[in-house]
């Protein structure tokens, strides 16, 4: 999207009125863009003061303590952040390894060996004090995006993915999923590019100790993707999230 | 770093705000919760249009704020504003989600009141810029903006109903949230000044 295209979105993105699609390739697009960022920023904090200009309405007082407890004990059970950021590095990284080796490690991947897989992933999860370096050997020949998977509403839980794209070498995504012990599979991976949509054709797999992953091949271009749903059995969204290019 | 809960907060303060935020800290989820709590659960009252709806959507908020913490960045933009662009995405998601609808089609704000000049529940300082923001508008422009951001109505649904071409909508919509968002700046600035000045 180029900049001119972008600003003709950015009231509407201002407002909310875009769709998810069309405002994650803003959101994109204003990712690298000072220009357009400060643009979006100026007519964003127009928009906010429409809200703030309401007449106040008074919640019950037991709201704040509500808010409070519920925001310390989300970061007193998950440092913020810390786990899926570390799982993101070692995804990123595992998938360096993989791509050094090359056909070899995908045919690895790709025999169902699944579990050994994940296995690894935990495994490195101790070593990430030294995953920054292959990171960043990785971003040098290769595209990575992030998003934090959001839980839609009466949903509780989170996750976050990420997607290699890199010439010559098929993409892959790597998704890992925190939900509570009443949220039962299966739950299938949606995928939205800025072009089509397209369902991945995997579902997320139960990892011993409780949260669901998917590693996933799907030899299409990824580097466009804008957005990710995880659905449950019934087709309804437990969580979303909007695709990021990776950023430390 | 203590923060008061109502006086304007520098940039610097809000960005160790949200680090103290995302490290957990009670008192600061207590001193966001006392700047933008009201504000929050307002909005979500007004385009959820029930206080259950209202206070989940405040949890919710809440929350995010604290997962999404570590991206905010004070020198793109004030906190109230990217914390209000959360609770009305949020707030947008819901409707779509509860409606199955693609696009809201928000609902119960009958129309954006005349803004008050002052009333004694005023808290924070923030809160009245923009009200006098607000009253800086012509009565066509609050009611394309509302139409936008509380209806949810699309700027060629404006243009359809109102029989006015979209690009002019658009021009009008975007001109709204300029003269709103520079009716806010040059207020923070004679706030400041009178605060260094130490008037009243």
């Amino acid at each position: 999207m180029t900049c001119l295209e972008v600003r003709e979105r950015l009231t509407e993105h201002a407002l909310g009125l875009l769709t998810k699609v069309d405002a994650a390739e803003v959101e994109r697009h204003l990712e690298w863009c000072a220009g357009c960022r400060k643009e979006s920023a100026e007519l964003e904090e127009g928009a906010a003061r429409m809200a703030l200009a309401l007449p106040m309405e008074s919640p019950a007082p037991s709201l704040e303590t509500r808010v409070v407890d519920r925001v310390r004990s989300a970061a007193g059970r998950i440092p913020p952040g810390a786990r899926h950021r570390v799982r993101a590095l070692v995804a990123v990284t595992l998938a360096a390894a993989l791509l050094a080796v090359g056909a070899m490690g995908w045919a690895i991947a790709e025999r169902g060996h699944v579990q050994k897989l994940n296995q690894t992933l935990s495994a490195k999860e101790a070593q990430v004090s030294n995953l920054g370096k292959a990171l960043e050997s990785f971003k040098g020949w290769g595209k990575t995006f992030t998003a934090d998977l959001d839980p839609a509403p009466g949903v509780r839980g989170g996750g976050s993915a990420v997607i290699s794209s890199a010439p010559n070498v098929d993409d892959f995504i790597f998704i890992d999923v925190v939900l509570p012990g009443n949220q039962r599979g299966p739950f299938v991976v949606q995928i939205v590019d800025n072009r089509s949509a397209m369902r991945v054709g995997r579902t997320l797999v139960r990892q011993p100790e409780g949260d669901w992953v998917m590693f996933d091949r799907t030899g299409r271009d990824l580097s466009r993707v804008v957005t990710i749903t995880v659905l449950d059995s019934a087709s309804r969204t437990v969580l979303t999230g909007t695709v990021h290019p990776y950023a430390d | 770093m203590t923060f008061d809960p109502e006086g304007p907060l520098s940039r610097e303060s809000e960005q160790e705000l949200m680090r103290q935020l995302v490290a957990g800290d009670e008192d600061a989820i207590r001193t966001l919760y006392a700047r933008f709590g009201r504000s929050v659960y307002t909005l979500g009252v007004r385009l959820l249009g029930n206080n259950e709806s209202a206070e989940e959507l405040t949890q919710d908020v809440f929350l995010t704020a604290w997962r999404k913490g570590s991206r905010f960045d004070a020198t793109r933009g004030r906190l109230s504003t990217w914390l209000m662009a959360i609770a009305h995405n949020m707030a947008v998601d819901r409707l779509r989600h509860d409606r199955g609808a693609a696009r809201p089609s928000l609902v119960f704000m009958e129309e954006l009141p005349e803004p008050a000049p002052h009333d004694e529940e005023e808290g924070l300082i923030e809160r009245d810029q923009a009200r006098r923001a607000m009253a800086g508008l012509s009565p066509a422009e609050r009611r394309l903006l509302s139409h936008a951001y509380f209806y949810g109505w699309t700027a060629r649904e404006i243009a359809q109903a109102d029989g006015i071409p979209l690009g002019t909508v658009k021009t009008r919509l975007r001109t709204a949230l300029i003269k709103l968002r520079r009716a806010g700046a040059e207020e923070a600035r004679a706030a400041a000044r009178a605060v260094e000045g130490g008037a009243p």
